[in-house]
């Protein structure tokens, strides 16, 4: 275990965490400037089966901020990129390429297989799909957002968290500008495979009942009970 | 009566004295957007009840989308 030996060190995670961490099974939605940073370090970290659900293809505007992604990927599936990358990375786990586009028609089948779903989707109504079948079935969800500089991360469907997406933000924003930069998501994406990670292994306090939030103009950050 | 309150870590002067009459004073839409008072979000159907005093510490955070 030579691979996780710096995070083994860690006391919140230990041999027993890694285990917890290699019977993690968790979907990405969406591998774009959130789905890259997320899927990238749940892979290097060792979460043994990662669901990859994405129906576009890599283009020329992807590569400023989906770190996943090179110029040779362009015109290719990012879920099937993605998962080769991740394999590459990461041999000692199952990664498998869901090269559809998530809707409330398969939706619950699509997170079947999975205890923990990551949203880095990049539009509301996957979003409210999400949250609904997460609750529906019971799946820990892990929601993140981004726009310019701002982003937003918050755990739904824990044990003592009854709050959902939809109470949060019952409406949508009616803007939904796709202006942003790579450091963004960068920071997001890495707070919300974080989360995912203290799920798997039980420790730290996670953002169930809470909203965090950053702002990277002005370096503001706060943590919103819900 | 105009009193001073925190928007997002911004003292601003309002005559507002709800979350909805906040909301329109600052120009923003009531949709898409959540509200913290004192770092506790005010559910939708209590933000016409929630006052707002001198000195309110105010979060409006946007629901945003991008992935």
């Amino acid at each position: 275990m030579e691979r996780y030996s710096r995070q083994i060190l860690l006391k919140e995670i230990g041999e027993e965490g890694q285990k917890k961490i290699a019977a993690g099974r968790v979907l990405v939605v969406g591998a774009g400037g959130l789905g890259s940073p997320v899927a990238l370090y749940l892979a290097a970290a060792g979460v043994g089966h990662i669901g990859i659900a994405d129906d576009d293809i890599v283009s020329e505007s992807n590569l400023q901020r989906q770190i996943l992604y090179t110029e040779a990927d362009k015109g290719l599936y990012k879920a099937s990129v993605a998962a080769s990358k991740l394999l590459s990375l990461n041999s000692n786990i199952q990664v498998v390429p869901h090269l559809y586009r998530l809707d409330s028609s398969n939706a619950i089948d699509a997170v079947a297989g999975y205890d923990i779903i990551v949203d880095c989707s990049d539009n509301f109504q996957t979003r409210y799909t999400l949250d609904e079948v997460c609750s529906l079935s019971g799946k820990i969800y892990v929601y993140g957002a981004i726009q310019g500089f701002e982003g937003q991360v918050s755990v739904f469907g824990g044990t003592g968290s009854s709050l959902r997406y939809r109470d949060l933000f019952p409406s949508p924003s009616d803007d939904v500008s796709p202006a942003t930069i790579g450091m963004t998501p960068a920071v997001v994406g890495g707070v919300m495979a974080h989360e995912a990670i203290k799920v798997l292994c039980g420790y730290g306090e996670v953002l169930y009942n809470k909203l965090w939030t950053i702002d990277l103009m002005t370096m503001h950050s706060y943590i919103l009970n819900l | 009566m105009h009193m001073k309150i925190i928007v997002n870590n911004k003292e601003t002067e309002v005559s507002a004295t709800t979350i909805p009459e906040l909301v329109t004073e600052l120009g923003m839409p009531e949709k898409g957007i959540a509200v913290a008072l004192s770092r506790q979000m005010v559910p939708r159907e209590k933000w016409n009840s929630t006052r707002l005093e001198e000195g309110a510490d105010i979060i409006i955070v946007k629901a945003v989308c991008g992935g």
